[in-house]
């Protein structure tokens, strides 16, 4: 860490913390317009069907009800809620309300009523006749040949291949080559707050939507394809968040949200329970990943073949955009000269796939980590050894064309790891053989920094300096609990030389701030966004500079700038603050500053993680105990040191459920058996371990301050590591995620039993 | 329209008032950590609740001669911290201390725990093991004693009738040389539901250093609790040694492919008994074999 930043790097607590603990912050659920109504949506509990009939007699008949809407009430406008700006396509395939059951979880109908019992009760009231269909609820089954389609064009949505080289013919000369198939379930977001949207429609006919979203000009776009109305007719604010992981990414509730409102007339809240947001928003993309890799005799990795099947449930979304995106990682953090991805993207009757933090790392690295493990298993060398032989350096070329990997400094965390680990003792010591086994494991993990190279990414913002001493910077970020408010204002403060406090920075409101490209996706708002706040800030900075020489009547050479006060540096008796100077601007010149600046993001570098862990294994029951995680990471340069260790805290934890304990379950007729939290099990207090943290601050050449991102790498390399440490621990090689106490009885018995 | 209405009896008396005029639309609550979610679940939208939480009378522990008597609606945080049912019961003190989280033992009571009739209940195989009686009282004012095998019918269901209610759980006081322990083992170590609970009782003589008798509970294996003999058998007349663990082991594991044999989960079951087991057998005789089995 450089100690002569005077914000940067600091933990300075978000800007919205004390009205957190005290309560008074509103987010969406707490909100109440005059005469709004209230709204539930009917889920289906088959999981493929056509709809025969639906009667909604019974339901409407109870006295409160307003309206109960169909798949007939609605227009026939089919969307890709993953659309994110016009000039994009996806296959359409969404409806506000399904005309035909393709999942448990499906949108069939909703009602509105006065309150809110009335509407639970009228749900229970909707007969729906359907007639069931073949159900296809796993990979496998989709890509049979006879299966029954589930849309019109098959059941493999999507499949590219991306390569450098020739992996395919060295792998068939025959040389050592490790093969493993790792498959990973689907996982559920599990943010605290459930999905919820509220939208009225104003005195002209405009729609207003608040909603804890990620993209407010998504919204806009969504709702405005799905109505079938002009995009600026409908105005979208993102309100306060109460945890999205991805999972309030894409538009699903705001459609829907924004019909009801246009329909009754009325404000409409519509709210989801814990079931529904498991069931029937959207989850992270189950996968089956086979590995080929070919290594010489001295660890080299000479290639490697990865074929990704990705389950990406009934709806298409981003069914391409999360495989290429596991696709593209494989390629930018090992050197490997010849390497083939082939991705396929499956339609299945399951739960829909979208954003899940890690957006497809940490499925492809939970295959490719769990693989170099076992290549040095079968090398009989230290997995870290090998890993130091074949991971890449600062600014390697991406082989495949994507954009530089920047200073990559993924050794550094290995290294750094390592020691502070003590590996080498830990791997080398004699193996328990008692009841409980204790075993060390690690893997390493990349993300991007945004969309550059692939979508464009460029955000606009406006930075005014008042003439109350404030600098209010109006921009579409939206804070997901992440500190994204608080970290841009400690990067204009930096600038500016003036405390955060002085800082406003209001969020994305479709109707005031500036355009933005991307939204809060991508791990890109640091280093965008952040980038682009940097950048107005200096416009700003050289023209209170430059204008405050005009008043002061003396050389912009001269200006001193410190603290929040300016003046000129050979009348130091007199300082102003920006406010006093900015009333004397307008007063003497009728001019103002407010910087409007758009900008497009130079880069797009890799970031890197490698994880240490230790876990303890009852080989008696096959629970698992992860005691140590030491999380080293590339990050450039922290903007908040706080907040950093937050999100690596945070992503362990998801990290450690996606390896452990988190599934969504479902069985072979497509049934959900994980539909709250007694069964479905994230990681509790009890079983977290301490996360210790370890930064690698070698800034970057294009990030704001040398910032990189952090917030989804941090969620990716704890799942492989652990795994790791098991099948080490145990001398077993489980490939399947979760590793549930019954998968580690059973290869227990499977290697007694050799 | 139909409607809900809540009875708020505050004594015995008032309580008898309302089970006089319960019926099969009659609802009983005290915690509510189950009873809420079933109401919501079912979508019950008529009919009548009795809340037993307000009735004073039916929240004590106490002595009372050779037994310890627990008031129904007490809760299961007071059960695992009191002190009496520590000394005298301390496989339900640990049971009831395992129960759910934090939140769910300081609403949730005992009567609750057992007329919930879940099969992985973890207060019911300590209560069992123990020979535990329970005080239940209907419409009329009738007070009689059931075992838990009579009220506990299975996989949710009791065999009360609609105008009975179980006011107190009896304990019989064992002496001395009784010695008890419950585990319990669940997808994580807390806040989960039991894949496989167990209370054992035991009749350790230490002069002799035999078992003189045991009984062994056992949950989550069938629809509701059940003894299993051939696990006491194991443990009868021996001294706790490692070779009597390593049979009352295998008696389990025998006992579990009984139980469910056939079903998907027994291979997990059958293994991960074990280290109910282990855990019991070293709880109980920890301080007769130092270490018992790593």
């Amino acid at each position: 860490m450089k100690d002569n930043f005077k914000y940067v790097g600091k933990s300075i607590a978000r800007h919205d913390v004390k009205e957190k603990v005290t309560g008074k912050i509103k987010y969406v659920g707490d909100m109440k317009l005059d005469g709004m109504l209230y709204a539930k949506m009917l889920l289906s509990e088959v999981p493929h069907a056509n709809i025969v009939s639906i009667n909604t007699s019974k339901a409407e008949a109870l006295p409160g009800v307003v309206r109960v809407f169909t798949e007939k009430d609605v227009p026939k406008n089919y969307y890709n809620s993953h659309k994110w700006y016009k000039g994009s396509e996806f296959p359409r395939d969404e409806l506000i309300l399904s005309e035909k059951a393709r999942y448990v979880g499906d949108r069939i109908a909703a009602v509105v009523a006065k309150d809110m019992a009335t509407v639970e009760r009228a749900l229970g009231l909707i007969e729906v006749e359907y007639e069931e269909l073949p159900v296809i609820a796993s990979i496998d089954n989709s890509m049979k040949e006879d299966s029954i389609k589930i849309h019109e064009d098959g059941n493999l949505a999507f499949e590219k291949a991306l390569k450098c080289g020739d992996a395919e013919s060295i792998i068939e000369e025959g040389k050592l080559v490790c093969e493993d198939v790792i498959t990973t379930p689907k996982q559920h977001h599990a943010a605290m707050e459930p999905h919820v949207c509220l939208a009225a429609e104003d005195y002209s006919g405009n729609i207003i939507i608040w909603t804890p979203c990620q993209v407010v000009f998504q919204v806009q776009l969504i709702v405005a394809e799905a109505l079938g109305m002009p995009l600026d007719n409908i105005r979208v604010i993102k309100a306060a968040m109460g945890g999205s992981f991805g999972g309030k990414g894409q538009p699903i509730l705001e459609p829907i949200c924004a019909f009801l409102a246009k329909e009754t007339g009325a404000p409409v809240r519509l709210v989801t329970d814990r079931t529904q947001s498991i069931i029937g928003t959207r989850s992270r993309n189950a996968s089956k990943i086979r590995v080929k890799t070919a290594v010489d005799k001295d660890g080299n990795i000479i290639a490697r073949d990865i074929n990704a099947d990705v389950d990406i449930g009934a709806y298409y979304t981003n069914g391409s955009a999360v495989t290429m995106a596991m696709g593209k990682k494989v390629f930018r953090m090992y050197k490997i000269k010849n390497q083939t991805f082939k991705g396929r993207s499956y339609f299945t009757n399951t739960l829909v796939g979208g954003a899940c933090r890690g957006y497809g790392s940490p499925q492809i690295h939970a295959a490719t980590e769990i693989n170099i493990d076992n290549v040095a298993r079968a090398l009989d060398m230290d997995p870290v050894e090998l890993r130091l032989k074949n991971l890449v350096h600062p600014y390697d070329k991406d082989p495949i064309g994507g954009p530089d990997l920047g200073n990559a400094r993924i050794i550094d965390c290995v290294e750094r790891g390592m020691k502070l680990f003590e590996w080498e003792k830990k791997r080398n010591r004699p193996k328990d053989d008692g009841r409980f086994v204790r075993g060390v494991g690690m893997a390493c993990a990349t993300h991007g920094n945004g969309y550059h190279g692939a979508f464009p990414d460029f955000i606009t913002m406006s930075l005014r300096i008042t003439n109350d001493n404030k600098l209010i910077l109006k921009s579409a970020i939206h804070d997901l609990g992440c500190g994204t408010v608080t970290t841009i204002k400690q990067i204009v403060a930096e600038v500016l030389d003036i405390h955060p406090d002085n800082i406003i920075a209001h969020q994305g409101d479709t109707a005031l701030s500036p355009y933005d490209s991307a939204g809060t996706q991508a791990s890109r708002v640091t280093f965008v966004c952040g980038g682009c706040a940097k950048k107005t800030a200096e416009i700003a900075k050289e023209q209170l500079i430059s204008k405050s020489a005009e008043v002061l009547g003396c050389f912009v050479e001269d200006i001193a700038l410190k603290d929040g006060l300016i003046w000129n540096d050979k009348d130091k008796d007199r300082k102003f603050t920006y406010g006093e100077m900015i009333v004397m601007i307008q007063n003497n010149f009728e001019e103002d500053i407010e910087v409007t600046h758009t900008y497009r993001s130079p880069a797009n570098p890799g970031v890197y993680a490698a994880n240490f862990v230790e876990v303890e294994v009852d080989t008696y029951n096959g629970l698992v105990r992860v005691l140590d995680v030491l999380a080293v990471h590339d990050i450039g340069q922290a903007i908040n040191r706080g907040f950093v260790e937050g999100q690596i805290q945070g992503g362990a934890h998801m990290s450690i459920g996606f390896a452990l304990t988190e599934e969504i379950k479902i069985d072979e007729k497509g049934k959900v058996g994980t539909q709250n939290f007694s069964k479905y099990h994230i990681v509790n207090a009890p079983d977290m371990p301490n996360v210790r943290v370890e930064l690698i601050e070698e800034e970057d050449d294009n990030g704001p301050f040398g910032a990189k991102s952090v917030g989804e790498v941090c969620a990716v390399a704890a799942a492989p590591a652990i795994i790791n440490a098991i099948n080490y621990a145990l001398d077993v090689n489980i490939t399947s995620l979760p590793a549930t106490p019954e998968k580690i009885i059973r290869a227990l018995n499977e290697r007694n039993n050799k | 329209m139909e409607h809900i209405s809540m009875r708020l009896p505050g004594n015995l008396e008032e309580l008898v008032e309302c089970l006089e005029e319960a019926d099969e639309n009659t609802g009983l609550i005290s915690g509510g950590t189950d009873f809420v979610i079933q109401l919501r679940q079912r979508k019950l939208y008529s009919g009548t609740i009795i809340d037993l939480s307000r009735v004073e009378e039916l929240r004590f522990i106490k002595e009372d001669g050779n037994n310890l008597r627990i008031g129904a609606a007490t809760t299961l945080t007071e059960v695992s911290e009191n002190e009496l049912i520590k000394k005298y019961v301390p496989a339900l003190a640990q049971a009831a201390g395992q129960v759910g989280s934090t939140q769910i033992r300081n609403r949730g009571t005992i009567a609750g725990n057992i007329g919930n009739a879940s099969p992985c209940a973890d207060t019911v195989p300590p209560l069992m093991a123990f020979d535990a009686l329970l005080k239940v009282i209907n419409g009329k004012g009738k007070i009689v004693e059931k075992t838990l095998d009579e009220v506990v019918f299975g996989s949710g269901r009791n065999n009360l009738k609609s105008d009975e209610v179980i006011i107190e759980i009896v304990i019989p006081k064992l002496n001395d040389n009784y010695i008890s322990a419950f585990e319990k083992l669940g997808s994580r170590k807390a806040v989960t539901i039991s894949k496989i609970n167990g209370a054992v009782v035991v009749k350790y003589n230490s002069d002799k250093n035999i078992i003189e008798d045991a009984r062994v509970f056992l949950g989550a294996l069938g629809p509701k609790a059940f003894r299993s003999q051939c696990g006491e058998k194991a443990l009868i007349d021996r001294a706790p040694t490692q070779a009597v663990l390593n049979d009352f082991c295998h008696a389990l594991i025998n006992q579990v492919d009984t139980a469910i044999g056939g079903r998907s989960s027994q291979a997990y079951k059958r293994e991960a008994i074990k280290g109910i087991a282990h855990d019991i057998f070293n709880k109980l005789f920890e301080s007769v074999v130092p270490g018992g089995d790593s």
